[in-house]
């Protein structure tokens, strides 16, 4: 539906693009991470066919957004950032100004604009003036243009922003609803809303797309192999602790976290030496671990797998200080896999 | 994935830029030849549009010349003028078709070479003027080969700035279908809703109506007093007043100044621009919709003319008619003016100034070149500075309206300057999308 290859664009001296490449399949749910000034909403403006790109493609649908743009064009349905709208129109009036726009055959345009009003319950408001309308109902007015002209590929800006918690609750079902007729692809810098809402991520780090996949790959991928261990050892000391689980056959290195309440419970993070089977060393590692403990004596509280967040990996990957380009490979791989 | 043989070659046939790797060019080879079919229209719409890109560039280049020689357009001018039009629509078309074969940087470098040398020739020949023993034929064949290769060195120029990979689109190629015209039709009908829902085009409507009937009032006044004789030229009371003229310089910026600032200052530009429609089909419908609200403002004219020609001796209708006619082709110029200068910024007041100050620097060469001396004379004696001015002067041109002559070389005037404000705003429009 939309194949990203190798996007590039320079401002002047300003990279703002530096290489973005990923696939979005039919029907997908498509997040698009990425910190602020990462380069989300310049991507976004050259798959429109805004904005060309200073180099590389983008192909929708199989059109060419620089060489085909009107073709590619009429497959998108675009929400732009900050919702523009004409505020002096009325709702009505604007969808059917916009649903010709989109080459919406004349004797359809009542029943698309029907419909993107009914879905967006705009009923009550349809004869409103715009510019009168509160955040919320703007921002549906711009979701009901960008689905008036029924494409192919809804690209949809950072739609919740702005929003009330009550809102951006609506418009996240929103737009799961409508992931069931239309390929979406929507950008935020909310980890929760993407865990909630898409089957896949790209997540975009200073102009380059560092990876993608669907959520549940990369959340494996990126397991690390670390155990949190929290134990009751009454006679022992730190050193002594430390020194036994450290010694455990697998085990790479044991670290104290935090004294625990109460002096008599401690918390450590083990990492544990794991090569290939990175999920049966781990388990092996914990065995061991619970093993030895028990032989010393002490009880233990909790000894647990550390479990990766979608938000961990995104943190690791743009707080990095070099992009890691690497990581592209490994997750590209792992998401193909899982699909 | 792309099966469209156009376009997909030229990436390719690029000298690859030094981080990009020469990746997926097992499908298609670029195309090493030049497609000489792709320079013959094929259907009526591709007629049309190189009949009109022939007219517009003949248009703006009889102008060219006609300031160059610093004389007014003659005969021999439009003849030159439409040949080197045809030239520049051929240039165009070949350079796209190279670019496809070749790539826009190389074929660029060759065009704006070509381009430059062309106008050395034209500028040597000009210098040598009378002294050369040159026919006049021949001077006039390089000449309109030099013009020629212009705007092609400007694309070249262009490309070569900016790398791009694809050649330029076409800004004034558009394909005449049905469904064409019917989004020119949506696009305009809105701008024309705009007009008649804003608070500001009624202030400027008000403005001129008030003062054209304030002007009208004194002239009744003045005229009706006993022993004043009959009332003089109505085209000249009505159209070349200093109070009109003074007016509408304001006016028309006025009304243009929103069309393209505002919706880029808005945001709603990037929302009108990615639907399926031409930047092209955007600025005519701006053009469109400015001009009829432009004429429906001196519809009101009518009932003064009317009135006057009731009471006048020997009423003439000639002149009304081409001042009327005068007065629109000049609002159709500073409109087209106004308009680009919309599309170069976000700020409504930026435009509106540099219009007005446009308007009112086209007044003072007018007053200027009056007192000018006969010889004055610039780049060694080359360039003739008073008939420069009078060309170029709007209010000579239209002073011929006023007068009932709908002369060929004021409409080449006014309709080449139109074509080449519309043609800039197109382009600023385009322009607007690389910020």
């Amino acid at each position: 539906m939309l194949s990203v290859r190798e996007l590039r664009k320079r401002y002047g001296d300003l990279v703002a693009l530096d290489g973005v490449s990923f696939d979005v399949e039919k029907g997908d749910i498509l997040g698009f991470l990425g910190q602020n000034g990462a380069g989300k909403s310049t991507t976004m403006k050259i798959v429109t066919g805004f904005t060309p790109p200073t180099s590389g493609t983008a192909i929708v649908d199989g059109f060419d957004v620089t060489k085909q743009s009107l073709e590619a064009r009429a497959r998108i349905g675009y929400l732009p950032e900050q919702t523009p709208l004409y505020t002096d129109m009325r709702v009505r009036e604007y969808l059917d100004f916009r649903a010709r726009l989109k080459g919406v055959q004349r004797r359809d345009v009542k029943k698309r604009v029907d419909y993107a009003i009914e879905k967006l319950k705009l009923v009550d408001r349809a004869r409103q003036i715009i510019g009168t309308l509160s955040k919320g109902y703007k921002q549906r007015v711009g979701i009901a243009d960008a689905i008036v002209g029924d494409p192919k590929l809804l690209i949809l800006d950072e739609p919740t922003i702005g929003l009330d918690p009550n809102q951006v609750r609506e418009v996240r079902q929103l737009i799961k609803e409508l992931g069931e007729q239309h390929t979406i692809v929507f950008s935020t810098h909310i980890l929760n809303e993407v865990e909630l809402v898409c089957s896949k991520v790209v997540i975009i780090d200073r102009g380059r797309s560092v990876l993608q996949g669907t959520i549940k790959n990369i959340v494996e991928q990126h397991q690390g192999n670390t155990l949190r261990c929290s134990l009751r050892a009454k006679e022992a000391t730190l050193d002594e602790v430390q020194s036994a689980l450290a010694q455990v056959a697998g085990v790479k290195s044991a670290r104290e976290l935090a004294e625990g309440s109460g002096s008599e419970i401690v918390q450590f993070m083990i990492e544990v030496d794991a090569e290939t089977d990175r999920e049966a060393a781990v388990r092996a590692a914990a065995e061991r671990v619970a093993a030895r403990v028990l032989e010393k004596g002490w009880a233990i509280r909790e000894l647990v797998p550390e479990r990766t967040t979608l938000e961990n990996v995104f943190v690791n990957l743009t707080m990095r200080e070099t992009p890691a380009a690497p990581q592209l490979v490994g997750a590209g791989d792992g998401a193909q896999g899982g699909n | 994935m792309s099966d469209e043989p156009k376009g997909d070659g030229v990436a390719q046939a690029e000298a690859p830029p030094p981080s990009a790797p020469p990746t997926n060019s097992s499908a298609d080879t670029p195309p090493r030849s030049i497609d000489w079919g792709s320079l013959v229209p094929q259907t009526a719409g591709e007629i049309v549009s190189d009949a009109l890109k022939i007219f517009v560039f003949a248009l703006i280049i009889m102008n060219a010349w006609a300031v160059w020689h610093g004389c007014d357009v003659t005969t021999r001018i439009m003849v030159a003028g439409t040949l080197a039009g045809l030239a520049t629509t051929v240039a165009w078309k070949t350079f796209l078709a190279a670019a496809e074969a070749f790539g826009t940087r190389v074929v660029g470098v060759a065009y704006l070479v070509g381009g430059i040398a062309a106008c050395a020739a034209v500028l040597w020949y000009a210098r040598a003027g009378e002294s050369v023993t040159t026919t006049g034929q021949l001077k006039a064949v390089i000449q309109v080969l030099g013009v020629a290769c212009l705007y092609p060195a400007f694309l070249g120029g262009l490309a070569i700035a900016r790398g791009e990979e694809t050649p330029d689109v076409n800004p004034l190629g558009f394909p005449l279908t049905p469904r064409w015209f019917g989004t020119l039709w949506t696009l305009y009908a809105k701008e024309m809703w705009t007009f008649f829902t804003s608070p500001l085009p009624y202030l400027i409507a008000f403005v001129f109506l008030f003062v054209n009937g304030w002007f009208f009032h004194l002239l009744v006044n003045y005229y009706t007093r006993p022993g004043m004789g009959d009332l003089p030229k109505p085209g000249e009371i009505l159209f070349m007043n200093l109070y009109t003229i003074f007016v509408l310089w304001f006016i028309w910026p006025g009304l243009t100044m929103r069309l393209v600032a505002e919706e880029r200052s808005k945001g709603t530009l990037e929302t009108l621009l990615t639907v399926p429609v031409t930047d092209a089909q955007v600025i005519f419908a701006k053009f469109g919709a400015a001009m009829s609200f432009f004429a429906l403002m001196l519809l009101p004219i009518l009932g003064y003319i009317g009135f006057m020609a009731q009471y006048a001796k020997d009423w003439d209708w000639g002149p009304v008619y081409a001042s009327f006619f005068g007065l629109f082709l000049w609002g159709g110029l500073a409109i087209s003016i106004g308009l680009f200068f919309s599309t170069l910024t976000d700020n409504q007041l930026v435009a509106f100034i540099l219009a007005a100050g446009t308007n009112f620097m086209m007044f003072v060469l007018s007053q200027v070149e009056q007192s000018m001396k006969e010889d004055t004379a610039l780049v060694g004696g080359v360039v003739h500075l008073k008939p420069l001015a009078h060309y170029l002067s709007i209010h000579v041109h239209y002073a011929d309206f006023l007068k009932g002559i709908v002369s060929t070389q004021s409409l080449a005037f006014f309709l080449g300057f139109t074509a080449l404000g519309i043609f800039g705003s197109v382009r600023g429009l385009e322009a607007q999308r690389w910020k």
